[in-house]
């Protein structure tokens, strides 16, 4: 990497991503290079992850739980 | 409440549904990247279209969502052709029937303004960009609005990708 490319690295912010709204418009691009049944299973993915995370979490709350006196 | 559209796609073409994706995974399906954990159709309200969408569903267990009593929906083909909407939980994940897309209209209409992709092999009916961010604007709600910032900048992207 380059001294310049290590200084626009260093300049880089979420708004060189995002649009007015804050939307991430590199999620959407990537999305849209997919097939739609790509897209499917990039959704499903994602809520896989989310039910693993709430699973997690609902581990690390009863855990919790019982170390209450 | 994990979501499996594959399944529940593949429930719906095999039973011969009669169907339109609409809400959230529309939304996705045409470059959204909102995420949403359940999946909306729009179907012909049709007692023969309705005694498939019963076939359908039933393997799945369905309940009423949001109701204490646990309530199964009627799977009664004349008696589903007449509901407004459906809004249940299965084995499969939350899965809602929507009759009527305001402002688009019923089935017809809805169909019209749709698009078709293939997925997993299959030709499946979407609600298509503009229709999804007209219903959105309609509906008014807060999150709807910032689904209407997701489908406009989607809109872009996708025309942007299309210029030489």
């Amino acid at each position: 990497m380059t001294d310049v490319e290590l200084q626009q690295l260093r300049d880089r912010t979420y708004a060189d991503v995002q649009d007015e709204n804050g939307i991430d418009v590199t999620q959407i691009d990537e999305l849209l290079a997919m097939t739609p049944t790509e897209r499917l299973r990039a959704l499903e993915e994602f809520n896989e992850t989310l039910d693993a995370l709430d699973k997690a979490r609902e581990k690390f709350d009863a855990a919790q739980t019982t170390r209450t006196p | 409440m994990q979501l499996k559209l594959r399944e529940l796609l593949d429930a719906l073409h095999t039973a011969r549904v009669e169907f339109v994706i609409v809400g959230g995974v529309a939304a996705w399906l045409n470059g959204s990247s909102l995420a949403t954990n359940d999946l909306d159709v729009c179907c012909r309200m049709t007692e023969e279209n309705m005694a498939r969408f019963i076939e359908a569903i039933r393997p799945l267990n369905p309940k009423v969502r949001g109701d204490p009593r646990n309530l199964i929906p009627p799977l009664n083909a004349k008696l589903l052709a007449t509901i407004n909407m459906l809004i249940m939980v299965t084995s499969l994940g939350h899965f809602d029937l929507v009759p009527e897309l305001p402002p688009i209209g019923r089935y017809d209409e809805v169909l019209k303004h749709s698009v078709e992709m293939e997925v997993e092999g299959r030709m499946t009916r979407v609600l298509d960009i503009d229709a999804l961010i007209a219903v959105k604007k309609a509906v008014g709600r807060p999150k709807d609005a910032m689904g209407v910032m997701y489908l406009e900048r989607a809109k872009k992207q996708r025309e942007a990708s299309k210029q030489p």
